[in-house]
C-alpha cells in the first residue's frame, strides 16, 4: 500500500510576477500593458499544483510452490491498482497477473515443463507528454486566472492574442478527458527435453504470446471558447487490437568429455519466429446525451458526411528463421573456448537482402585455477576472457523495403469526398540487417574468500548499417504528401566504446550483521563512424516552432548531439549591437538585451553556418551504488543511480507572449548590466528563440531510487511450521540532485536522432509503500 | 552399438533440419498482407483512376501558395497573432525571408509531392490499356505542369525528372533545370494534355480542355509569349464554355462554386477533421481559417487567425462605383458598426479582411474548425482568362480593339454600366489592364507574381530587392541534402 505524488515543480512565475512580467514584454514591443494595473493581484492561481494530486497504491501478490521428486509446480497472483498523480482515478492504472509453472519428468529422459502468465491491464489516460498535454497546459496557463468562475464552472483561457489557441484550463481538461483500456494477455512457454542417447538431448520449445485489447475513446462536445481542442460534434473511437508471436525452437545439445579433461558441447537447432496481429478502428458520431455513459458506436448512430472514412485497419504478419550451431570446449574447466555462427533469415528485409549470417566467438581463461598460481591467500578467483561476435537486428517497421498504397489521397469530385490510392512510406528496397559488431575483453575477481567480486569489461561495440526511421530526405521525393514518409535507412555506422567496473563486498559479521556494498561504473564513448548519404550528416529532431532540425549524426561526433549556436553573453548596449556580426539571418535583427551569437565560421555574419556542437544526450558515465545492512530482523536496502556528462535540450517552454513562465526570467535582462544569461522579454519578434546553448541544459543527476527499510518476525505457528512477517517502508525516487530546470532530466523520447530534447515529459512519480510480506 | 545408433540419430537430425531448410522459402516468401505494391499496381481503369484521386489531393496544399501570394505583394500585411506567429509568413511579408523558412519549405515539398504522384501515373502510363485513359494522363499532365509552374514561380529552376518519381539521391546528380527548360517542360505536358482533356469535366472538379489551355495561356505570358499566349486564351473564350458570372458577390460564396465562371477550381470541403500535424492533409481550405477574423463574434462571417490582412492602399485602389472593393475586402470597422459583430485586434491590424477567402458561417466546423472550411479556391476564373487575353493582345501589339473589350466586359460586371469603358491604346491599356488585375483578382494570390513577370515589384512592394527577391530561395535543408548539387538563387 502506498502514495505517490510528484517528485518535482517548476517554479513559475507567481500573478504579479507574471503581470509585471507581461507589461515588460508589451512595451518593449510597443503596444499597450495588458495589467494598467498590477497591484493586488498576489500569487494568483498555482496551476501545478492543482493538478498534482497525491495517489494510492496498492499492490498485493501471493505465491504459493511445491512439488515432489518427479513433479516441481509454483503458482503466484498479484494485483496492482493506482491512480495518476494527475488527474486521478482519470490516469488510473490496475494490473492483475496469475502465474502457473509446471515442471514434470515424464520419464527418467523425459522432461516436460511449462508456464504461462496471463494479465489483465485496464487503464485510462490523460494526455501526458508534450504540447497539449495537462502539465503543458498548467505550466502555460495565467496565473491570474481563477481555475474556476464565480458559477462555479471551469474558468477559461481566454482565447487573447498571446495565449494562442492551445492553451486550456488544465482542470477541465482532465474533467472532459473520458477513456479506456483493457488489455487481456497470455503468454507462456512450453519445454520438452528427451535424453536420447547418453549426452545427446533433443529440445522443443514452444513460446507465445497473445494479446487482444479494447480502447475507447469518447470526445464530448464542448467548447473552449474558440480553442483547438473545442469538439463541434461528440463521437466515440474503439478500437480492438491482437498482437500475437509465438517462437518455436528445437534444438540438439550433444555433450561428450573425451579423454577425461576435454568437455566438449555441441548444440545445433533453429528457430522460428512469427508475429502477426491485426487492429480495427471505428468512430461513431453523435453520441447520445453527449455522455459518456452512451459512448459506443451502437448507440453514435451519426456518421462522417459522404465519402468520410469512420473506419480503419491494419494486419501484419512478420516472421523471422534462424540456423545456429555452437561449439563449446573447455579443458579441465580452465581453458574455454566457444563459437557460434547463426544464420537469420528475416521478412523486415527484401528478397536479396533477408539472409545473413552472424559468428562470434568467446575465450576465457582461469588463471587462478594454475597451478603456478598456487594457493594465494587472498585471491580465490581469477579469470579473464575475450569475446567478439556479430548479432544482426531486425526491429524496424514493417514491410520497409516495400512500397506500399497506403498513403492518403482524398480529393472532392462532384462534391464529395472521394478516396483514391498514394503510395505511402517512401520504400528503401536496400533495406539490410543492421549489424552489432560487440568486442568485448574482460576480468573477474574473487577476493578474500569470496567476500569482495570484482568485475571489468572493456568494450567496442560497433554498430554497423544503423537502421533508422523516418530520416528526413529531400523534399523532392514526395515524402511530405498526406500519408507518407521519410524511408527506413541503413544510416551508418556508430561506436560506442568504454570501461565498466562492478565491485561487490558481501560480509556476514558474528553478531548476526550482513553487510553488502556494491558500486558500478561504466564510462561510454559514442562516436559515429560512418553516415551512409552524400552530405556526411543525418538531421532529425524538433525544436521550437519553425526551425532547423536541432539533432545529428555526423562523422566523429556522438549520434543525435545538438547542433546549434553559441551565445556569447547579451548584448548590453546598442554600440555592443553594432561591433557585432549582423543576426538578422536568424529571423530578427539584435537590440539590446538579445542573446549575443558567436560568429563560429569567422565569416562576419551570424547565420545558419555558424551551427555547431552544442551538446550531446549522451552521458559520459553513469554508476550506481547499493547498500544493504541485515542485522537481526531488520534489513535496509538502498539504490542511488547516477549518469553524468549528458544535455538535454529545454523545449517546454512555450514562445507565446502571455504563457506563464520559469521563475529564471526574473533575472532577464532590463537594462545595461542587469543579465549577461537571460535575454529581455518582449513580444516583438527576435533571434532568442533559435537553438542555442541557452537551451541546452546539463543533465547529470544523481537519484535515489530506493530506499527500504524491513523488519521480520518470525511467527510459530506450531512446534513443526515456522511462518515469517515482513513488514517493510519503502520509498522510491525519494530525491533527484540536479541542476535541470525541467521535470525530469532522464526524460527522452530514445530517438538516435532527436532524443534529449525535453518536450514537457512528465516527472516520475516518488513513492512511497508501506507494505507486509508473509511467508508461511 | 551406441555409435552406430547415433550416427542413425544423426542422419534423422539432418534430415529435419534439412527439410526446415526446405520449408523456409515457404516461410519467409510471405507477401505482405492486404497491402498493395506500388510497382505492381496499374492494372485497370480503376487504379489509373486512384492513382489520380491522389496526385489532385496535392492541390489542396496550394491554399499557402495563394497566401504567400498576397501577402509577399503590396495587397496584404501578414497579420496574425503576434510577430513570432508564423514567423515565415511574418518575414515573407517583411521581404526579410531567408532560406530558413517553414513555409517556403511548405510549398516546395508539398508541390513536388504533388509533382511525384502525377510522375507515378505516368511512369506507368503504358502498362493497361482502357478506353478513357487518354483523358486520365492528360489530367495527371495537366496536374504536373500546375505543381511545375507554381514551383517555377516560387524558385526558378528546379530539378526535373520526366515521367519518373524522384528517388532518393536524386538531390545529388540531377541538377536544377533552367527556368526556359522547366517552362519548355510545362508547356509540353499542357499541350498533350490540351488534346485529350474533355470539353466538359467527367466529374465537378477534374480538369477541363479551357483549364489546360487557361493554364498553358498563362505560363505563356509569364514568358512574355504574347502570340501564343493570345491564341491558347482566346481559345477558351471562343470554346463559350465560360462566361463572367453577372453577380461578382456570389463567385465567392458558396452556391458560387463551380459556377460559370469557374475555368479550374480547387475542391475543398468540411467534411473531414483536421489537424496542425498535417495541413497537408486537411481537405479543407487551410488558408480561410488563416485568414480569418480574429476572435469574432457575429453575422455572416466566421472566427479565425487574422492573417493576410489587406492594406487600405489597396482598399482605396478601387473607384468609386466599383462594386468589387465591398466584395473583396471587409472593413471590420464599419461592419462591426453596422451588425455589432465583435473582434480582436491581432498584429498589423490594419482594419480590413480579405472577405473573399475568410470563413463563413454554416459549414460543419469539424475539428480543427479553422483548418476545415470548405471554400473553393477560384484558380482560375473567365475573368482572369479574359484580362490575360487582353494583356497579350496589347502587350504583344495583336489588337488593343479586342484588348479593350476583354477589359471592359470585366469593367461593366464591377462597375453595373458602361460608362467605366476603357478607351487606351498601347502603353496605357497596359497599365490600365495591371491595375485591372490587381482590383479584380485581389486576396486570390496571383498579385506578387504579377508584380515580378511584369518588373513592377521593385518600387511597389516595400523592401523587395530587384535581382534578389524575385525568386524565394530554395530550402536550407534541401541545398543541404543536394551536397553541393544545387546552388542557391541569388541574394540569400
Amino acid at each position: 500500500m502506498g502514495q505517490q505524488e510528484t517528485s518535482r515543480r517548476l517554479p513559475l512565475l507567481n500573478a504579479t510576477e507574471y503581470a509585471l512580467l507581461l507589461n515588460e514584454s508589451y512595451a518593449a514591443g510597443g503596444q499597450p500593458l495588458p495589467f494598467p494595473n498590477a497591484t493586488g493581484l498576489g500569487r494568483g492561481t498555482d496551476w501545478q499544483g492543482e493538478v498534482f494530486q497525491r495517489a494510492p497504491l496498492v499492490s498485493h501478490d501471493l505465491t504459493a510452490s511445491g512439488g515432489s521428486d518427479r513433479m516441481v509446480y509454483s503458482f503466484s497472483g498479484s494485483n496492482l491498482a493506482q491512480d495518476g498523480i494527475i488527474g486521478g482515478d482519470k490516469s488510473g492504472f490496475e494490473r492483475s497477473t496469475g502465474r502457473l509453472s509446471i515442471g514434470v519428468d515424464l520419464s527418467d529422459k523425459l522432461k516436460f515443463s511449462t508456464n504461462a502468465i496471463y494479465s489483465f491491464v485496464s487503464r485510462r489516460s490523460l494526455n501526458e507528454n508534450g504540447l497539449g498535454s495537462v502539465l503543458f497546459n498548467a505550466l502555460n496557463a495565467p496565473p491570474t486566472l481563477l481555475p474556476r468562475d464565480d458559477s462555479g464552472e471551469f474558468s477559461l483561457v481566454p482565447n487573447t492574442p498571446g495565449l494562442g489557441i492551445e492553451v486550456i484550463n488544465p482542470l477541465a481538461q482532465v474533467a472532459n478527458t473520458f477513456n479506456d483500456y483493457r488489455l487481456n494477455r497470455l503468454n507462456g512457454q512450453f519445454s520438452l527435453d528427451y535424453e536420447l542417447l547418453s549426452g545427446l538431448t533433443l529440445t522443443g520449445r514452444l513460446g507465445y504470446n497473445l494479446a487482444e485489447s479494447q480502447g475507447r475513446s469518447f470526445a464530448k462536445e464542448l467548447s473552449y471558447g474558440g480553442k483547438v481542442f473545442d469538439v463541434a460534434r461528440s463521437s466515440v473511437s474503439q478500437n480492438s487490437i491482437r498482437d500475437n508471436n509465438y517462437s518455436l525452437d528445437f534444438f540438439a545439445t550433444y555433450q561428450k568429455t573425451f579423454a577425461k579433461h576435454h568437455n566438449t558441447t555441441f548444440t545445433l537447432g533453429s528457430t522460428v519466429f512469427k508475429e502477426f496481429g491485426s487492429g480495427l478502428f471505428a468512430t461513431g458520431f453523435d453520441v447520445p446525451n453527449n455522455d459518456w455513459e452512451f459512448a459506443d458506436i451502437s448507440l453514435a448512430r451519426g456518421t462522417s458526411p459522404a465519402g468520410g472514412r469512420d473506419v480503419g485497419s491494419y494486419s501484419y504478419d512478420e516472421r523471422r528463421l534462424s540456423y545456429f550451431g555452437r561449439a563449446q570446449y573447455d579443458f579441465m574447466g580452465r581453458y574455454l573456448f566457444s563459437a557460434m555462427l547463426r544464420r537469420d533469415a528475416s521478412t523486415k528485409f527484401g528478397p536479396q537482402n533477408r539472409v545473413a549470417y552472424f559468428p562470434s566467438f568467446t575465450a576465457g581463461w582461469i588463471i587462478s585455477d594454475e597451478s603456478f598460481f598456487g594457493s594465494s591467500s587472498w585471491l580465490d578467483f581469477l579469470k579473464t576472457r575475450v569475446s567478439y561476435g556479430i548479432l544482426g537486428n531486425d526491429q524496424i517497421v514493417n514491410n520497409g523495403y516495400i512500397g506500399t498504397l497506403s498513403g492518403e489521397a482524398t480529393y472532392l469530385f462532384d462534391g464529395a469526398l472521394v478516396n483514391g490510392t498514394a503510395i505511402g512510406v517512401l520504400p528503401n528496397p536496400a533495406l539490410q540487417w543492421e549489424e552489432a559488431q560487440m568486442f568485448n575483453v574482460g576480468l573477474d575477481l574473487g577476493l578474500s574468500d569470496y567476500k569482495i567480486n570484482i568485475t571489468a569489461d572493456y568494450f567496442v561495440n560497433t554498430r554497423d548499417n544503423l537502421l533508422i526511421s523516418n530520416i528526413p530526405v529531400s523534399g523532392i521525393t514526395g515524402t511530405s504528401a498526406p500519408g507518407s514518409a521519410s524511408p527506413t535507412v541503413n544510416a551508418g555506422a556508430v561506436r560506442n566504446q568504454g570501461f565498466e567496473m562492478a565491485i561487490n563486498y558481501q560480509e556476514r559479521f558474528a553478531n548476526d550483521l550482513k553487510i553488502s556494498l556494491g558500486y558500478n561504473i561504466g564510462t561510454l564513448r559514442n562516436e559515429v563512424l560512418e553516415v551512409n548519404n552524400g552530405t556526411g550528416f543525418i538531421e532529425g529532431g524538433t525544436f521550437g516552432v519553425g526551425q532547423l532540425p536541432p539533432s545529428r549524426m555526423e562523422v566523429g561526433l556522438p549520434i543525435g548531439y545538438f547542433y546549434g549556436f553559441f551565445t556569447d553573453g547579451i548584448f548590453q548596449n546598442q554600440t555592443e549591437v553594432e561591433a557585432h556580426p549582423n543576426q538578422s539571418a536568424l529571423g530578427a535583427p539584435a537590440q539590446p538585451g538579445d542573446l549575443r551569437f558567436r560568429d563560429v565560421n569567422g565569416d562576419g555574419v551570424i547565420d545558419a553556418r555558424d551551427r555547431t556542437y552544442i551538446g550531446d544526450p549522451i552521458p559520459d558515465v553513469t554508476m550506481g551504488f547499493n547498500i544493504g545492512f541485515d542485522y537481526k530482523g531488520f534489513d535496509f536496502r538502498t539504490y542511488v543511480f547516477a549518469s553524468l556528462g549528458n544535455q538535454i535540450v529545454r523545449n517546454y517552454e512555450r514562445a507565446l507572449s502571455d504563457v506563464n513562465r520559469l521563475d529564471y526570467y526574473l533575472s532577464r535582462w532590463t537594462g545595461p548590466g542587469t543579465s549577461n544569461e537571460v535575454p529581455r522579454v518582449t513580444n516583438a519578434a527576435t533571434s532568442n528563440g533559435v537553438l542555442s546553448d541557452f537551451y541546452v541544459e546539463d543533465a547529470s543527476f544523481a537519484r535515489l531510487q530506493n530506499l527500504q527499510l524491513g523488519y521480520t518476525l518470525p511467527l510459530r505457528l506450531s512446534s513443526s511450521r515456522q511462518a515469517n512477517l515482513r513488514l517493510y517502508a519503502s520509498a522510491n525516487n525519494l530525491f533527484t540532485l540536479s541542476r535541470y530546470r525541467g521535470f525530469d532530466p532522464a526524460a527522452s523520447n530514445g530517438s538516435p536522432i532527436g532524443g534529449g530534447i525535453d518536450l514537457g515529459f512528465y516527472p516520475i512519480p516518488r513513492i512511497f509503500i508501506f507494505g507486509a510480506n508473509l511467508n508461511l | 552399438m551406441i555409435r552406430i545408433n547415433s550416427i542413425r540419430y544423426m542422419v534423422t537430425l539432418a534430415l529435419i533440419l534439412g527439410l526446415a531448410t526446405a520449408c523456409e522459402k515457404d516461410f519467409i516468401d510471405r507477401a505482405p498482407v492486404y497491402s498493395i505494391d506500388s510497382e505492381n499496381y496499374f492494372n485497370s481503369e480503376t487504379d489509373y483512376y486512384n492513382a489520380l484521386i491522389g496526385a489532385y489531393d496535392l492541390l489542396q496544399p496550394t491554399y499557402i501558395n495563394v497566401m504567400l501570394g498576397e501577402i509577399a505583394s503590396d495587397n496584404t500585411r501578414s497579420g496574425g497573432e503576434s510577430p513570432t506567429d508564423v514567423i515565415g509568413i511574418q518575414q515573407i511579408d517583411d521581404m526579410a525571408h531567408n532560406p530558413i523558412n517553414n513555409n517556403l519549405q511548405d510549398v516546395w515539398n508539398w508541390m513536388f509531392a504533388g509533382v511525384n504522384r502525377a510522375n507515378y501515373i505516368l511512369e506507368f502510363k503504358d502498362k493497361t490499356d482502357f478506353p478513357g485513359k487518354a483523358q486520365i494522363l492528360a489530367e495527371a499532365r495537366f496536374l504536373r505542369a500546375y505543381y511545375h509552374f507554381e514551383l517555377v514561380k516560387f524558385f526558378g529552376p528546379i530539378p526535373l525528372k520526366g515521367d519518373r518519381r524522384f528517388a532518393v539521391g536524386d538531390e545529388l546528380v540531377i541538377p536544377r533545370s533552367p527556368i526556359a527548360e522547366v517552362y519548355a517542360a510545362i508547356e509540353a505536358d499542357l499541350i498533350a494534355a490540351e488534346k485529350d482533356l474533355s470539353e466538359l469535366a467527367p466529374q465537378v472538379g477534374r480538369v477541363t480542355r479551357g483549364a489546360a489551355q487557361a493554364l498553358l495561356g498563362k505560363v505563356y505570358l509569364y514568358q512574355n509569349k504574347f502570340t501564343e499566349a493570345a491564341a491558347s486564351l482566346e481559345a477558351v473564350i471562343n470554346s463559350n464554355n465560360y462566361q463572367l458570372d453577372p453577380d461578382y458577390e456570389r463567385i465567392f460564396e458558396d452556391e458560387g462554386e463551380n459556377g460559370v465562371e469557374a475555368v479550374f477550381e480547387v475542391q475543398y470541403t468540411d467534411a473531414e477533421g483536421a489537424g496542425f500535424g498535417c495541413l497537408q492533409c486537411s481537405e479543407g481550405n487551410v488558408a480561410v481559417g488563416f485568414n480569418g477574423i480574429r476572435n469574432y463574434a457575429g453575422p455572416v462571417f466566421d472566427g479565425g487567425f487574422s492573417f493576410n490582412v489587406p492594406v487600405r492602399e489597396a482598399y482605396e485602389a478601387y473607384e468609386p462605383g466599383d462594386g468589387r472593393r465591398d466584395i473583396a475586402i471587409l472593413d471590420i470597422e464599419a461592419w462591426a458598426a453596422d451588425t455589432d459583430a465583435t473582434y480582436g485586434v491581432g498584429f498589423k491590424h490594419t482594419g480590413y479582411y480579405n472577405r473573399k477567402y475568410i470563413a463563413r458561417k454554416g459549414d460543419l466546423n469539424l475539428g480543427d474548425q479553422n483548418l476545415t472550411n470548405s471554400n473553393n479556391y477560384r484558380a482560375i476564373r473567365f475573368a482572369d482568362v479574359l484580362l490575360m487575353a487582353a494583356e497579350a493582345l496589347n502587350r504583344g501589339n495583336i489588337d488593343d480593339e479586342r484588348a479593350r473589350t476583354y477589359l471592359n466586359q470585366v469593367r461593366r460586371r464591377a462597375f453595373g454600366d458602361n460608362n467605366h469603358d476603357i478607351g487606351a491604346s498601347g502603353a496605357a491599356l497596359t497599365d490600365f489592364i495591371w491595375q485591372e488585375r490587381r482590383l479584380e483578382l485581389m486576396g486570390e494570390g496571383h498579385r506578387f507574381f504579377d508584380l515580378v513577370r511584369t518588373g513592377k515589384a521593385a518600387g511597389t512592394i516595400s523592401g523587395f530587392t530587384a535581382g534578389k527577391n524575385e525568386l524565394f530561395p530554395v530550402p536550407f535543408q534541401e541545398i543541404q541534402f543536394s551536397n553541393g548539387n544545387w546552388t542557391q538563387n541569388t541574394g540569400y
